[in-house]
């Protein structure tokens, strides 16, 4: 075995020194970017989760109270029957939102209301009617061929929101 | 031959535990044999630094070979960390670090590379830990070989820094099995801090040494092992106070004339001259020790010896009187 080399002082300043030196290059060049880009990654993250969380709050109180989930008036449905094919396959994932003013909606939209059974149903509108006393109604219907126009007419109390585009590949 | 168990702390975990163990391996004698390991039981609890000591290297290197698991046992119960340990399982587990050899280490890095390298998975930045490693190196008193290449060191040194590596590591039972290095204050002083890093961290160690200072000065608890049994297993100065019966030495030119007189007052004490020191010891019959009459007597007889010396227990005596007691 070779003779032992003890590590000197001078040798341990040195290698302190040539530490300090490597961490301050550290600190501001490329380091420093990496670092700036981590804590953005962090922030955008920590963004995306609060936004989950108040997501899931909306959904959690609608539920509660008996109503659609809405976030900022913007409402996801799912299509559970075939009554408006081939525009919605049965499974499809319709955003709609709420209309700002119900009784100016217009032929051809596509609305999701509430039925006087209490079922909620999004059909087409297919007609404006103005009644006797000039209140707005409108009369609706399913874009499946098979389908006739719905039986009742539809005031505009009861939609709740109008379609906007549906979620690809549902 | 007596057992003595130690009543170790109830809020510890135990760390080993083994129960009338004995070993594969055995002696030959005359066409009769005997187990080299026999009826071995010991508890220890974790955060504990145990020093296995003995008569003899090969029982007490045999021992924690057991206890690490790479060899197999006989009889009895071997549990590790609260796991049961298979008699013929022959693997070290991850959760105990054994160090067996000095050649596990490379010779081709100094010591701080050495320790960058066993850090490697740490979260610390490079350059952060390379500092904060360094300056770990300076504190516990390695600084002098903290750039040292691995390769000129000694052995003794290079086991010291195995023992480091072995704190950075996740396992919680520390195994230190080589029992026929000699250290020197300059080494034993690391030893001695990496050992308390090692326990606070809640870590158990356990090492075999034959070298009195090194159980002195690094280890809370201590086991002799003769005639692969173990004679005492407790703490450090349950151990000096059983097996330590030194009262005091007097240092003087003429120590035999010293004796003489002294045996004719005293002659309840044991007498014994080691170069120019007379050691007086308490009688194995009756622990009693009045150490005042045995100052008395000096000032009365008027002897004005050159120097009188109250014994402070060590376990390089403890070790004197465990031998002297069971005859060897």
């Amino acid at each position: 075995m070779e003779k032992i080399q003890y590590t000197t002082e001078e040798q341990i300043a040195e290698m302190f020194q040539e530490l300090d030196n490597a961490l301050e290059k550290n600190n501001k060049g490329v380091k420093g970017t990496m670092l700036w880009i981590k804590r953005a990654t962090n922030i955008l993250l920590n963004l995306f989760i609060i936004f989950l969380l108040v997501v899931l709050g909306f959904i959690i109180t609608a539920k509660t109270n008996g109503k659609t989930p809405s976030l900022f008036g913007y409402r996801l449905f799912i299509v559970e029957s075939g009554s408006m094919q081939p525009t919605f396959d049965i499974g499809t994932v319709i955003l709609s939102k709420e209309p700002s003013d119900p009784s100016n909606l217009s032929v051809g939209d596509v609305v999701t209301f509430k039925s006087l059974n209490d079922t909620i149903v999004t059909h087409r509108i297919i007609e404006v009617v103005t009644d006797e006393d000039g209140s707005i109604k409108y009369r609706t219907k399913g874009d499946n061929p098979l389908n006739s126009p719905d039986s009742e007419l539809l005031d505009p109390e009861r939609v709740i929101s109008v379609y906007v585009f549906k979620i690809p590949l549902t | 031959m007596e057992n003595t168990s130690t009543v170790a702390p109830e809020q510890n975990p135990m760390a080993v535990y083994m129960n009338q163990l004995s070993s594969c391996e055995i002696y030959l004698r005359e066409g009769q044999y005997r187990r080299i390991l026999e009826n071995i039981n010991l508890s220890i609890h974790k955060g504990e630094v145990w020093g296995l000591n003995g008569k003899s290297l090969l029982e007490i290197k045999l021992l924690l070979e057991i206890m690490a698991n790479i060899k197999p046992y006989y009889d009895g119960r071997c549990v590790l960390l609260e796991i049961g340990m298979m008699r013929r399982k022959r693997i070290i587990l991850p959760h105990v670090f054994y160090i067996g050899t000095v050649n596990m280490i490379y010779n081709n890095m100094n010591v701080l590379e050495y320790l960058m390298f066993a850090t490697a998975n740490s979260k610390i930045e490079v350059v952060k830990r390379q500092k904060q490693l360094l300056k770990l190196l300076i504190d516990i008193g390695l600084g002098n070989i903290s750039l040292t290449p691995i390769h000129t060191l000694p052995s003794e040194f290079r086991v010291i820094v195995i023992l480091l590596t072995a704190y950075f590591s996740s396992s919680e039972l520390i195994i230190f099995n080589v029992p026929e290095l000699k250290y020197n204050n300059q080494q034993i002083t690391p030893m001695k801090n990496i050992a308390r890093l090692i326990s606070d961290s809640g870590k158990t160690l356990v090492f075999s040494s034959i070298d009195s200072a090194l159980i002195q000065e690094i280890c809370t608890h201590t086991a002799y092992l003769i005639n692969g049994s173990i004679v005492f297993s407790g703490t450090i100065s349950e151990f000096c106070e059983e097996y330590d019966d030194i009262i005091l030495t007097i240092s003087d030119q003429q120590p035999y004339l010293i004796m003489e007189s002294m045996q004719k007052a005293l002659p309840q004490y044991k007498y014994k001259v080691s170069d120019d020191r007379l050691i007086i010891s308490k009688p194995s019959t009756d622990s009693r020790v009045n150490v005042e009459s045995i100052y008395n007597v000096i000032f009365k007889m008027g002897l004005n010896p050159y120097r009188v010396r109250m014994n402070t227990k060590t376990v390089k005596n403890a070790v004197e009187g465990i031998l002297r007691k069971y005859d060897l």
